[in-house]
C-alpha cells in the first residue's frame, strides 16, 4: 500500500479535528518540557501558599492543602497520565489486535485456546490483579502499565476477533490465498487494514478509561506512589476540598476532560482521514 | 369510476441529499397503473426505478425529497398525504414485495405469527379467525401444507416459499395494486418460474394490478402487459410489451434488449481440435466434499461423486442453482479447499499426493475470478497493486517498477486506462471493478482460469461486455476455462462443454450446442425451460412447456 505523505493527511483533516490535533500535540509538547515550563518542583510544599486560591501571584492555578503548585502538578501529571495511560493502550491494542486477528484466521484449536485464554482475563476483576501485582513487584508506574495493558487487552481481542471472522470471508482474502499470499501477509497486509478502524475507536476509548482507572488505582494506593502527581491522585485528594475548594478537583478533572476529548476527536478525525473511500472521486 | 387507472403518477421528483446538495434520483417521471393491468418498470442499477417504487408509499429515508403527485384510484393522491394515512393504505390498499424474501421476514417468529399480524393490523379478527385467513391466504400462494407451515420460522423454508409468504402478507387485504421490487431477482430461474405464475394468477384470481420493478428482460417479457424503461432517473419509453419488444423507438431500449443474452440464439462457440495425448489442466476423480453440520445434524454433501476434466484452452462450463455444490467445486480445482475423498489434479500433478512446494507450483499457473467485484477486491489497496498481487506473492521477484509497468499492461489487456493504478476500488463502477479481477486473475498468465459467477453481480449491458473480454482474452491467451454460472445463455455464449449440476452430483454434461438443443436429463430439461427469454410471444408458449417440466422435476422430489 502506498502510504500517503503526512502533509497530505494533515491538509485533509477537518478543522475539529485539526483544533484536537493541536490540543493533543500540545499535552504532549507541555508534559515532554514539564520541567522547563513548570513555576514549581511538583513535591515542593509551601506552608505560606496552602490553599492558594486561582490566581494568587505565586500560584497561578492555587495550591493543594500542602501548599503544592497546582499548575506544576497538572504539568508533571501529564507526564505521568501519558506514560501510564498511552502505554497501556498502546500495549493492550497491540497484544489484543495480535491475539484476535489470529484466533479469528486460525478458527479450530489455536483460536479457541487463544480466546478462552482471553475469557480468563476478562474474569479476573482489575482492583485484585493490581492487588496482586503490587504485593509481588510493588506499586509504581511499570506495574500500573502492566496491569492496566493486561486488563484492557480482552476488548481489542475480541474486537479484532470479530472482525477478523468477518474479514476472513471475503473473497479479497481467498483471492490473496489463492495466488500464494503467506499467512503472515494475509493476516497483516489483507485483513488488518480492514479490521483498524473500530480498534482506534477502542483506543480512545481505552486511554480515557485508563486515565480514570489510573485514578482509581493511585486513590488507593495501588498505582502512582505520592507526592509524585498524577491527575487521577489529585482528583482523588482534591474530593475532600470539594465543598470549600472546588477547583482542586475541577482543575485534573478538567484536564482529564480535556485531554480525553482530544485524543477522541483526533482518533475520530484520522480514521475518516486514511480511509480511502471517504475521498472524493478524482475524476 | 372503474375504468380509472388503480395508480397515476404524474411529473414524479424524487432527490437524496448528499455532497452538500440534492442529487436527483428520479426526474420527472409519469405514468400510470391500470385496473388489472401488470406493468413493468425496468432499467439497470442508477435508474431510479427502486426509488420510484420505494417513493409511492413514501418509504424513502429522511434524506429523500419527493416531488410530483401520485393518484390513487383517481381520488387519493399520496403525495399530500399525512405518514397515518400512508401507513393505511401501506398493505390495505397497496401491498408491497421487496427483494429479497431472507431479510424481509423476522427471523425470531414463526411465519404464522408475522403473517397474522399482518392480517390484524388491517382487520379486527378473533386469533382463530385470523389463523383461518392465514392458512387461506397462504393456500392461494400455493404453500404446501399450509397450517405445518404456520409454525416454522423462516429460516425452515425455502427461498421460493418464504418469497410465497411475502406475497401472502403482502395481499392479505387484498389490495387494488401490488407493487413488488425485483421479486425473484434473489431466487433461481425455476423458483422465479413459479412466482411469476403466481404473480399471473393472483392478478387473475383477485383482480389486482401490479407494479413490478425489475432489470431482468426476460422476467419483463414473461409477465408485463406494459413495460417502462428508465436510464439515470429519466423516462426513456413507455409500450405495450409486444411493441417494445417488436419495435423498441428508443436507442437506450434497443441497447438495453440487444444486450440481453438469448438462450438459443448465439449458438456455441464450438471445441477445437486437440491431441489426445494432452494433459488436461484440471482432472477431478470421485470428488467429494462433505461438511459436518455439528451435533445431530447430518452432514452435508456439498459435492457428490464428481468426475470433470477441463483440457487445455478448453472452456467448460459448470452450471446449476443455488447450493447445487458449483462454487465448492471451483474452490476444489483452484486448491482453496481440499476435497473430503477424490482427487484432484491440476496440470497433471495430484494435489493430495505432493509436497507443499511441488504444490505450489502447480497451482502457480491456476488463476480465479470471483464472483463480486466488491468484495474481492482489498478496499485499502490500490488496483495497481491489486491486479500485480499474484506476482508480489510468486516465487520470482519483480521490482517495484516491473511491478508497475506490468500494472499498467494488465489494465490496458482489460481496457481500462493504464493511469488508474492508483485508484481505488471504490472509485470504480461495479463493471470497472470486475475487469480489474479479471486483469488480477490473468497477471500470472494462468493455464487453468475458474470463473466463478463472473457477471452475475453486473447489469446486462455491463455483462455482455465483460463476457466479450474474457472471450477475446482466453482465445488470445489460450487459457483453459471452468466458468461457473447460474445462467445457461451465459453458458451456451461462453462454453465449448457444459456440465450440469444439481445437489453436488453431475446430471448431465456434453457439448453444449447439444446439451441445451436437447437435454436427456428432466432437471436439464427444467432448467432449458425455466430460463426466461426475452420476447414475449415465445415465452407465452414457453409457459405451459415450463410448467409440465416443473410439475416432473416436483413429483420427483416429494
Amino acid at each position: 500500500m502506498k502510504t500517503r505523505s503526512l502533509v497530505s493527511v494533515v491538509r485533509s483533516l477537518s478543522p475539529v479535528t485539526l483544533v484536537a490535533l493541536v490540543v493533543t500535540v500540545a499535552i504532549i509538547l507541555l508534559a515532554i518540557a514539564a520541567p522547563l515550563v513548570a513555576p514549581f518542583d511538583p513535591v515542593v510544599l509551601d506552608a505560606a501558599g496552602r490553599f492558594a486560591p486561582v490566581g494568587d501571584p505565586n500560584h497561578l492555578l492555587g495550591a493543594d492543602q500542602y501548599g503544592r503548585d497546582t499548575l506544576s502538578r497538572l504539568l508533571y501529571g501529564a507526564r505521568v497520565e501519558l506514560l501510564t495511560a498511552a502505554s497501556a493502550s498502546v500495549l493492550s491494542m497491540a497484544v489484543g489486535t495480535v491475539i484476535g486477528l489470529v484466533a479469528g484466521y486460525y478458527q479450530r484449536f489455536v483460536g479457541a485456546v487463544l480466546m478462552r485464554f482471553i475469557d480468563v482475563v476478562l474474569a479476573l476483576p482489575a482492583l485484585i490483579l493490581a492487588l496482586f501485582a503490587v504485593t509481588l513487584y510493588g506499586p509504581g508506574e511499570a506495574t500500573l502499565i502492566i496491569v492496566m495493558g493486561l486488563v484492557f487487552t480482552p476488548a481489542f481481542a475480541r474486537i479484532a476477533y470479530g472482525q477478523t471472522l468477518t474479514v476472513a470471508q471475503a473473497e479479497y482474502v481467498e483471492s490473496a490465498r489463492l495466488f500464494g499470499a503467506s499467512d503472515l501477509a494475509i493476516l497483516f497486509r489483507e485483513i488488518l487494514p480492514n479490521i483498524l478502524a473500530p480498534l482506534v475507536v477502542q483506543f480512545t476509548l481505552t486511554v480515557a478509561s485508563a486515565i480514570l482507572l489510573e485514578s482509581g488505582l493511585s486513590y488507593l494506593g495501588l498505582g502512582i506512589v505520592p507526592p509524585a502527581p498524577s491527575w487521577g491522585a489529585m482528583v482523588a485528594d482534591g474530593q475532600r476540598y470539594m465543598a470549600t475548594e472546588p477547583q482542586l478537583l475541577l482543575l485534573p478533572a478538567l484536564a482529564v476532560v480535556i485531554s480525553i476529548l482530544a485524543v477522541a476527536l483526533l482518533a475520530d478525525g484520522l480514521r475518516t482521514a486514511l480511509n480511502p473511500r471517504s475521498h472524493r472521486r478524482s475524476a | 369510476m372503474n375504468d380509472k387507472p388503480v395508480l397515476e403518477v404524474k411529473n414524479l421528483h424524487v432527490s437524496f441529499s448528499g455532497g452538500g446538495g440534492y442529487n436527483a434520483a428520479v426526474r420527472g417521471i409519469d405514468f400510470s397503473v391500470g385496473r388489472r393491468e401488470i406493468v413493468a418498470l425496468v432499467g439497470e442499477s442508477g435508474s431510479g426505478k427502486s426509488a420510484t417504487a420505494m417513493s409511492l408509499l413514501g418509504l424513502l429515508p429522511d434524506s429523500a425529497r419527493r416531488e410530483g403527485s401520485i393518484v390513487l384510484r383517481g381520488t387519493v393522491d399520496l403525495a399530500r398525504m399525512s405518514d397515518a394515512g400512508l401507513q393505511r393504505v401501506r398493505g390495505q390498499e397497496v401491498g408491497t414485495v421487496f427483494q429479497e424474501p431472507m431479510t424481509a421476514l423476522n427471523p425470531v417468529y414463526t411465519v404464522g405469527t408475522q403473517l397474522m399480524t399482518a392480517i390484524r393490523a388491517h382487520k379486527r379478527l378473533s386469533a382463530s379467525d385470523a389463523k383461518a385467513r392465514a392458512i387461506e391466504l397462504l393456500e392461494l400462494v400455493r404453500v404446501p401444507e399450509p397450517a405445518e407451515r404456520l409454525r416454522q420460522y423462516p429460516h425452515q423454508l425455502s427461498g421460493g416459499q418464504r418469497q410465497r409468504v411475502m406475497i401472502a402478507m403482502a395481499i392479505c387485504s387484498e389490495p387494488d395494486l401490488l407493487i413488488a421490487d425485483e421479486p425473484t431477482t434473489a431466487l433461481d430461474v425455476t423458483v422465479q418460474a413459479g412466482i411469476l405464475d403466481l404473480l399471473r394468477e393472483l392478478r387473475d384470481t383477485l383482480g389486482m394490478s401490479i407494479l413490478i420493478i425489475t432489470h431482468d428482460m426476460g422476467v419483463v417479457a414473461d409477465i408485463a402487459d406494459t413495460v417502462i424503461v428508465m436510464k439515470d432517473g429519466e423516462f426513456i419509453e413507455q409500450a405495450p410489451v409486444r411493441q417494445l419488444f417488436a419495435e423498441p423507438q428508443k436507442d437506450y431500449t434497443k441497447l438495453l434488449l440487444s444486450a440481453v443474452p438469448r438462450l438459443g440464439e448465439s449458438g456455441s462457440p464450438v471445441p477445437n481440435q486437440r491431441e489426445l495425448d494432452e494433459t488436461p489442466n484440471l482432472v477431478l476423480d470421485r470428488v467429494n466434499m462433505v461438511f459436518s453440520r455439528g451435533f445431530r445434524r447430518p452432514p452435508l454433501r456439498a459435492v457428490d461423486g464428481v468426475d470433470l476434466t477441463v483440457s487445455p484452452s478448453e472452456v467448460v462450463g459448470l452450471v446449476g442453482e443455488s447450493g447445487s455444490g458449483k462454487s465448492t467445486i471451483g474452490r476444489i480445482a483452484v486448491g482453496l479447499m481440499t476435497p473430503t475423498t477424490g482427487t484432484v489434479a491440476v496440470g497433471g500433478v495430484e494435489l493430495g499426493g505432493v509436497s507443499k512446494r511441488q504444490r505450489r507450483a502447480a497451482l502457480g499457473g491456476v488463476s480465479m475470478i470471483f464472483q463480486d467485484p466488491a468484495s474481492s477486491l482489498n478496499p485499502r489497496i490500490s488496483i495497481g497493486d491489486a491486479v500485480t498481487a499474484p506476482l508480489r506473492f510468486a516465487s520470482e521477484r519483480y521490482s517495484a517498477a516491473e511491478l508497475r509497468d506490468r500494472a499498467c499492461e494488465l489494465l490496458e489487456q482489460v481496457r481500462l486506462p493504464a493511469d488508474w493504478v492508483s485508484r481505488y476500488p471504490h472509485q470504480l463502477s461495479g463493471g470497472q471493478r470486475q475487469r480489474v479481477g479479471i486483469a488480477r486473475a490473468i497477471a500470472n498468465k494462468p493455464s487453468l482460469l475458474v470463473a466463478d459467477e463472473p457477471t452475475s453481480a453486473l447489469d446486462v449491458s455491463v455483462q455482455r461486455s465483460v463476457l466479450e473480454l474474457l472471450q477475446e482474452l482466453q482465445s488470445d491467451l489460450g487459457f483453459a476455462c471452468l466458468f461457473i454460472t447460474h445462467d445457461l445463455s451465459v453458458v451456451e455464449q461462453m462454453a465449448h462443454r457444459t456440465v450440469v449440476l444439481r445437489r453436488g452430483r453431475i446430471v448431465e454434461s456434453g457439448l453444449t450446442d447439444q446439451l441445451l438443443a436437447n437435454p436427456t436429463d428432466p432437471y436439464t430439461a427444467a432448467l432449458v425451460a425455466a430460463a426466461p427469454v426475452p420476447d414475449p410471444d415465445i415465452q407465452a408458449l414457453r409457459r405451459s412447456i415450463r410448467r409440465e417440466k416443473l410439475s416432473l422435476i416436483a413429483n420427483e422430489e416429494s
